[in-house]
């Protein structure tokens, strides 16, 4: 089986070689066959990375411990389901997931595009081929998923215990990496307009919706891995600013910054050069991200150098930069900057695009730093929670002002009377907000500004729904609610768009809220005895062994009570691994709308008749979820593939004389 | 602003009451109610949440549930009770560990930097954009107004309504 995953490896990659020479030799010729071959390759080449990605899978499912990646993290009883999980649990599988879905990606273009050519469609497949190429050779030469060990284990160590500890694991992974990956389909269309000098618009009008596309599915790997990072690492928070999770964000923020501005290009022909380099900076951003997951190489610079592919990486980002930026300063794309008035959502567009690229320069620096300074000199520093927080809130604060300002203006040129109508209402609802926290008590200024500011958000959006809605309504003769499918239907970006600032403006709240009013404790009882936390009452009330093939969990039992009456009950548990010296705590959450509790274990004594527990009280978690959820939905609505005679449109604008048609 | 009519000058007269509300809100919070008693539990956090867990990928002594952490609060609890101030027990702890400890770098030497960055680019990019906008406005008006688009006012209700009439004109 090694051996069938290692030659599917080297087949893909030559495939891989074989269509970025075609594609290149394809469009410098006018070869259309040359081209389609490159094109029609790219079914191969998935085939070739789903058969790699096979191998591994039927060598894990089988033990086939003679695979030194599955010796390492599988083992004869772990339950068939986390098996499934090993194919990316650890680096060499990750990468292999990774090709996976990079070649589904360029396979997914090709069959995109396979009746309308757009004419720099070679070029972007040849980009994708590209950096298909660099991932293929990752696993071929310094990473070796299929090396086989000379002495066969009789059972494998299976898989790391927290990996395994919760089946959140079996999604984060997968979206993270369809939207990491995404982010190469405009990236390679961005390449391909330069390398072939099309000035025009097309490559964002032709990947805007993989944009979006790409940045929906890292919204949701965002989302998964704080709600992992909540539900299963038992720190009682969600978000921790460690290097791996920076290297997610960076790219949504890049993404985010770019689907706004690719409005303004599409509709005013303006920031073209901004857009090309939001796109390459974003492809770039991701190219570090997938270098963070392998392991722990920020952990010290020395880490780096040990295997080979750091370097490769590195060299591979700063092709990335130097050719991406290089072709746009070399190109004659230019476009001149003009505003009717300050007063436009154009002219926010403008300021939010900074306020987005400066946090993620922030976030960038702050990541990188300790690196840095460990090799320009020999001390060793930390950047964690409390600089990230400090740094970053304020420009948090300002983008929540612009998304709620933005939407009310119109495109083009507002008028001061009409928008200070609109956001009167919006305005007052903020002002409130913040004067009602000031009487209740509240004495944390940012976090008050923050809810002020996430008011304002929500009114200032949903006044701009219904506004638009009654105005169909109005044109249709039909009531708001019978026009709602419909009019969503014909503006999805609008009203995605409205959707995604409401579900962000929630997000807002459950992270501010979350983040400023937390209670924490931590408590050693005997069984029988009670712990008073934050107006619950915990009583423990024993511990039960339970063995599974796989593990032993100690779940603890404990009674909750508040105000004397019956409040249900937190069974928060250890588990022991038998590879692991350490027990791995599950936390046992009662959520609820305004608060959740919290409850972990953290050690247990006397067999049992004493443990030491956590105890948090999480407020407004549960908004952070909705939010995220509102934002997941507000984000399908916008990209969703259009259907029907609504496209034409879309399609003519894209096709344009540029389209290369092949007999 | 041009002169205009009793709505828009209601709506000035809102603005000018929310400015007032939130201003007299955040300062009354910030200044006039003096915060509740911090609790022991609370210094021992304050200062917890500063230091980072020694077996931890990036959490701080407050969070992690790991057993170093645990010791470290431990310490960090008596030696407040000693009188230490937060400063002298980074100090300590910084002694021990080293500089890796502190969660957020101290602002001196080398770190100034990671420090300055985010000031430069709060400060920076504010300047640029309103640099920017006022450029690409002074354009605009030179140019008189910019040539229509596809859609011809841009504001989706009105584009939305004429989509809906050439659907029913179809």
């Amino acid at each position: 089986v090694a051996e069938l995953g290692r030659f599917s490896l080297a087949v893909a990659l030559a495939l891989a070689v074989y269509g970025l020479l075609a594609a290149i030799v394809g469009a410098r010729r006018r070869r259309p066959l040359l081209v389609d071959s490159a094109r029609t390759a790219a079914y191969s080449l998935f085939a070739a990375v789903i058969a790699a990605n096979a191998a591994m899978l039927v060598a894990i499912l089988t033990d086939d411990f003679e695979v030194g990646y599955v010796a390492q993290n599988s083992s004869r009883a772990t339950p068939t389901f986390f098996k499934v999980l090993s194919l990316w649990s650890a680096d060499e599988g990750s990468l292999l997931l990774w090709n996976l879905i990079l070649s589904g990606f360029v396979a997914a273009v090709a069959w995109r595009w396979r009746r309308q050519r757009p004419g720099i469609l070679p070029w972007a497949m040849a980009t994708m081929y590209g950096v298909s190429i660099f991932y293929l050779v990752l696993v071929l030469g310094p990473t070796t998923p299929f090396a086989t060990l000379a002495e066969v284990p009789a059972d494998g160590r299976g898989p790391l215990p927290l990996l395994q500890n919760h089946p959140l694991m079996a999604a984060h992974p997968p979206f993270l990496y369809l939207g990491y990956i995404g982010f190469t389909v405009p990236f390679a269309f961005a390449i391909g307009a330069l390398i072939s000098k099309n000035l025009s618009d097309q490559w964002v009008t032709l990947t805007r919706r993989w944009a979006l596309a790409a940045w929906w599915f890292l919204t949701i790997g965002l989302l998964l891995g704080a709600l992992w990072s909540y539900g299963v690492l038992g720190w009682g928070g969600y978000w921790a600013w460690d290097p791996v999770e920076n290297g997610a964000l960076l790219p949504w923020l890049m993404a985010t910054a770019f689907i706004h501005t690719a409005m303004l290009q599409e509709r005013r022909g303006m920031l073209k050069v901004w857009n090309a380099s939001l796109v390459v900076g974003a492809f770039a951003l991701v190219t570090f991200g997938s270098f963070l997951t392998r392991g722990s190489i920020l952990s010290s610079v020395h880490a780096f150098a040990r295997s080979a592919v750091g370097p490769m990486y590195l060299g591979f980002l700063v092709v990335v930069l130097v050719g991406g930026f290089g072709l746009i300063a070399t190109s004659e794309l230019r476009s001149r900057g003009r505003l009717d008035s300050a007063l436009s959502r154009e002219a926010f567009f403008v300021g939010n695009n900074l306020a987005l690229v400066a946090l993620t320069l922030i976030v960038l620096v702050g990541t990188i730093f300790p690196l840095f300074v460990e090799a320009v000199s020999d001390r060793q520093v930390t950047v964690g929670g409390p600089y990230f927080r400090q740094t970053t809130a304020p420009l948090m604060l300002l983008l929540l002002f612009l998304m709620g300002l933005g939407p009310v203006l119109p495109w083009r040129r507002g008028r001061a009377e009409r928008v200070g109508r609109r956001v009167a209402l919006p305005a007052g609802a903020g002002a409130a907000t913040v004067v009602v926290l000031a009487l209740a008590g509240v004495r944390n200024v940012a976090a008050a500004a923050a809810f002020g500011l996430a008011a304002f958000v929500i009114a200032a959006n949903a006044g701009e729904l219904v506004r638009s809605l009654r105005a169909f309504a109005r044109a249709a003769g039909r009531t708001a609610h019978a026009v709602l499918p419909s009019a969503v239907a014909r503006n999805r970006r609008f009203y995605g768009g409205l959707s995604a600032h409401l579900g962000l403006a929630v997000l807002a709240v459950g992270v501010t809220w979350s983040s400023s009013f937390a209670q924490q404790t931590q408590v050693s009882i005997r069984q029988g005895e009670k712990a008073d936390f934050a107006g619950f009452t915990l009583e423990y009330e024993g511990l039960e062994r339970v063995r599974e093939p796989h593990r032993t969990v100690l779940v603890t039992d404990l009674r909750v009570t508040r105000d004397d009456r019956d409040a249900g009950r937190a069974t928060p548990s250890l588990n022991l691994y038998p590879n692991a010296s350490e027990p791995i705590g599950t936390p046992s959450i009662k959520i609820g709308w305004f608060k959740d509790l919290y409850t972990t274990v953290v050690r247990v004594q006397d067999g049992g008749r004493r443990a030491t527990f956590r105890f948090f009280l999480n407020p407004g978690v549960t908004w952070l979820w909705v939010g995220g959820g509102v934002l997941v939905l507000a984000g399908l609505v916008a990209a969703w593939p259009r259907r029907g005679p609504v496209q034409r449109g879309a399609v003519q604008a894209a096709q344009g004389p540029e389209l290369v048609e092949v007999a | 602003m041009r002169p205009a009519g009793g709505a828009s000058r209601r709506a000035t007269f809102m603005l000018a009451l929310v400015g007032v509300a939130i201003a007299g809100a955040l300062g009354y919070m910030a200044l006039v109610d003096p915060r509740p008693p911090v609790t022991f539990r609370e210094r021992v956090d304050a200062v917890a949440s500063t230091l980072k867990c020694p077996v931890c990928e990036n959490l701080s002594v407050a969070d992690s549930p790991s057993e170093p952490a645990r010791r470290m609060r431990a310490t960090v609890a008596s030696k407040l009770r000693e009188g230490k101030s937060p400063q002298e027990i980074r100090a300590h702890f910084v002694s021990d560990f080293g500089e890796s400890v502190l969660l957020s770098p101290k602002p001196e030497g080398v770190n100034l930097v990671v420090w300055a960055v985010p000031v430069v680019l709060a400060v920076g990019g504010c300047v640029a954009v309103l640099l920017v906008v006022r450029r690409w406005v002074r354009a605009g008006t030179r140019e008189g107004p910019s040539p229509v688009g596809r859609e011809t006012d841009g504001d989706e209700a009105v584009a939305g309504r004429t989509s809906l009439l050439q659907r029913t004109k179809r």
